[in-house]
């Protein structure tokens, strides 16, 4: 792992000192001294402060948007998708880009830690475990149980390849086995029952468009929704208005989602919103035969169709 | 609910077709229940999933989306890419908790004014029977 680190540092010290980059997008330390936050880099002597995230490490890609160019960034595979989607989007241009791919053993959600953040010195990763540190000593706990969503869902752990520079240790998290379980479970509650679990849901909503802002599928730079006076959706927080807007969001992702899980980590009130991108993922997949709908693909599955398409209107 | 009431029906219906399957029973003298107030679009593939839900929002019991058979578009594709986007639209619908059955897709050519009718009584009929909406809706 520190390896990896020592490598990655040499890499964006030495994309600054090849002239490749103006600014850089990684991660360096967070408040807690565990965890990690996003850091622009505008000097291959801030290298030193590059962190690979062990622990809630943000996604990073949609940071590319508003660097001044050309711009690197450090991607793990879940956030290569981001970046590859940005590109599709014609957000980016992949020349002015420099991308440093990292294999990842996966990344830990201190939510999931049943300790208090304060109380925690030290994570560690060893073998199959995480060794929680604390004054009290060390505690273990199994890897899988303390992973990000995201990470039990993973495309795969290994560096991706449509990199200018890959640094792949080899302990890449394997690809996680296709589990649809979730969406199964709301497909099979009696429609009031599901109608009731999502207005509860929403009611908590406040509308503050972090979801949007952290996703890389959604950036568009005038959104309807900023407008002053939108059409499509009123600034009134009431329950019909926050249907419009979780299908509209869900909707505006559906076959560009590349199932980053940025939209729920972010949302302050923690709304399960990848129970409903994944909803969309799965039908395109089995329905449009689409081999694992995150990854982005030159033709958009909805900007396509094909003559033998399922037909059940009449 | 009032002994008299009547569901109301948002009808979308794409210019080349099925509004003029629409125009074709009414012409003909085909009669069918009031119950449908049609939106007429250019073409299915005009029809964003999202009015479906303005629809019920402002008070539809039901609404139906109606374009030319696949082959017929007046703009050659516009239905096969309505097509794709309702079939994952309207799942998702459901998945939200709305009944399915209130929202119905058919193609509906120019000479199909019979056809027209029968879509309207039966939409009708069934959704009579379901009651209003209430899901979703603003003003209840
Ligand atoms: S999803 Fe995969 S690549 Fe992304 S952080 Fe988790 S394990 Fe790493
Ligand atoms: S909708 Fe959520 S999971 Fe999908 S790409 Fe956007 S942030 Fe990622
Ligand atoms: S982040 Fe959460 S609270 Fe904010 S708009 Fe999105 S769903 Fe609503």
């Amino acid at each position: 792992m520190n390896d990896l680190r020592e490598q990655l540092k040499e890499a964006v010290a030495s994309a600054f000192s090849q002239g490749r980059v103006r600014s850089f997008v990684c991660l360096e330390r967070g408040f807690y001294p565990f965890a990690t936050m996003p850091a622009i880099l505008h000097s291959g002597s801030d290298a030193d402060r590059v962190e690979i995230g062990l622990a809630d490490a943000p996604l990073l890609a949609k940071y590319l948007l508003d660097m001044p160019k050309p711009a690197g960034i450090v991607v793990r595979s879940c956030d290569a998708l981001g970046v590859s989607r940005l590109i599709r989007d014609r957000r980016v241009k992949r020349e002015d880009l420099y991308i440093i791919s990292i294999s990842c053993p996966g990344v830990v959600d201190t939510a999931k830690i049943p300790m208090s953040m304060h109380r925690i010195t030290a994570l560690e990763k060893a073998g199959d475990a995480l060794i929680v540190h604390t004054a009290l000593g060390p505690t273990e706990l199994p890897w899988s149980s303390v992973l990000l969503d995201r990470c039990l869902a993973c495309v795969s752990g290994a560096a991706s390849t449509d990199a200018d520079v890959v640094l792949d240790d080899g302990r890449g998290k394997p690809p996680a086995p296709v589990d649809y379980s979730e969406i199964d479970e709301v497909e099979h509650m009696a429609p009031d029952e599901r109608y009731a679990m999502w207005e509860k849901e929403f009611a908590k909503c406040i509308r503050c468009f972090a979801c949007r802002n952290a996703c890389p599928a959604c950036s568009c730079r005038k959104c309807s929704l900023d407008l002053p006076e939108p059409e499509w959706l009123s600034r009134a927080v009431i329950l019909p208005e926050q249907f419009m807007f979780h299908f509209t969001r869900a909707y505006h992702v559906a076959g560009r989602c590349v199932g980053c899980g940025e939209c729920e980590r972010a949302c302050p009130v923690g709304l399960p919103l990848m129970k409903l991108n994944r909803k969309f993922t799965r039908d395109i997949e089995t329905l449009f035969g689409v081999d694992d709908a995150r990854i982005p693909r030159d033709v958009e599955v909805l900007g396509t169709f094909l003559p033998d398409d399922p037909e059940e209107f009449c | 609910m009032s002994l008299d009431w009547q569901p109301k029906i948002v009808g979308f219906t794409c210019n080349w077709c099925s509004y003029a399957g629409a125009d074709l029973a009414g012409t003909s003298r085909m009669s069918y229940p009031a119950s449908v107030r049609i939106i007429r679009v250019p073409c299915s593939g005009r029809i964003n999933p999202v009015f479906v839900i303005r629809a019920f929002q402002r008070g539809a019991d039901g609404v139906l989306v109606a374009g030319c058979h696949p082959g017929d578009c007046h703009y050659s594709t516009g239905n096969m890419y309505a097509r794709r986007r309702f079939l994952i639209a309207r799942r998702f619908m459901e998945y939200l908790g709305m009944d399915p059955a209130r929202l119905e897709i058919h193609w509906i050519s120019a000479s199909e004014g019979q056809k027209f009718q029968e879509v309207i009584k039966n939409m009708t009929d069934r959704i009579h029977a379901m009651g209003p909406n209430r899901k979703m809706r603003e003003i209840l």
